[in-house]
């Protein structure tokens, strides 16, 4: 559905800002860390919009470190095991990546250097509503010959979710997740 | 030995909190393997840590 449809030769203000509200992403919410054993933003997945895009760059580490995800509810992660992520991961050549019954998604290795970057899209499906949430996650890193990994998620649980944390494998996080919400009409 | 920290944003009042983590979060780090240094965690083994890539002649 168009956000507007024009109706003279003009655009005025009132139009601009029309675009500006009804943009097809909106952002939400970010969180910037420093040497983090894990960042969270609670309250970001509302009613307002059904799905989400979650862009986090993050920079530096060791090679083969992972960084991971969890979804949470009132300020508390959900640690069951059920989160379940398929796919695959390209370094020299493709490997799959098939993971079951997880307490968390792993979204990538981390950079091998200081100042390495680790960048992640994660396109999140329903995580407020009362069905299965899923993800698509497309991330890469800019160090180890280029690692990029693309790969589906879900969470066995019907849990309705209202934020979510990063966390690593060992050590801490450094960089930025920003959270837009689709615009939906 | 003092906890990891945990960064925590919250949308609603756009605060964002640094705090060590409580005791239960410090259980579930290091249940999921955590260690402190950046040594790599070991990956699951459907899940291997990818090689390096082969250094050209």
């Amino acid at each position: 559905m168009a956000v507007k449809t024009w109706t003279s030769e003009r655009v005025t203000s009132a139009d601009i800002n029309t675009y500006l509200t009804n943009s097809g992403l909106v952002y939400v919410s970010e969180v910037s860390f420093s040497g983090a054993a894990s960042a969270s933003i609670n309250n970001c997945f509302t009613s307002s919009f059904d799905h989400y895009r979650i862009n986090i760059s993050l920079i530096g580490s060791v090679a083969g470190n992972s960084y991971n995800m969890r979804l949470r509810t009132g300020g508390v992660d959900n640690t069951a095991a059920n989160y379940y992520y398929y796919g695959f991961y390209w370094i020299t050549s493709a490997v799959n990546l098939t993971t079951t019954a997880a307490t968390g998604f792993f979204l990538n290795n981390r950079s091998a250097t200081a100042t390495g970057y680790d960048l992640c899209t994660v396109e999140l499906f329903n995580p407020q509503k009362p069905v299965l949430t899923t993800h698509r996650v497309e991330s890469m890193e800019t160090n180890t010959g280029l690692y990029i990994q693309t790969s589906g998620f879900y969470s066995a649980t019907t849990t309705q979710f209202d934020g979510f944390t990063l966390y690593p494998g060992s050590g801490t996080l450094t960089g930025t997740a920003r959270v837009y919400g689709y615009r939906q009409a | 030995m003092m906890r990891p920290q945990i960064t925590e944003h919250n949308a609603l009042t756009n605060e964002t909190t640094v705090r060590d983590m409580t005791e239960a979060e410090y259980e579930q780090l290091l249940a999921d393997g955590w260690t402190p240094d950046e040594e790599p965690a070991e990956q699951p083994a459907s899940n291997p840590a990818p090689e390096e890539p082969a250094e050209e002649a």
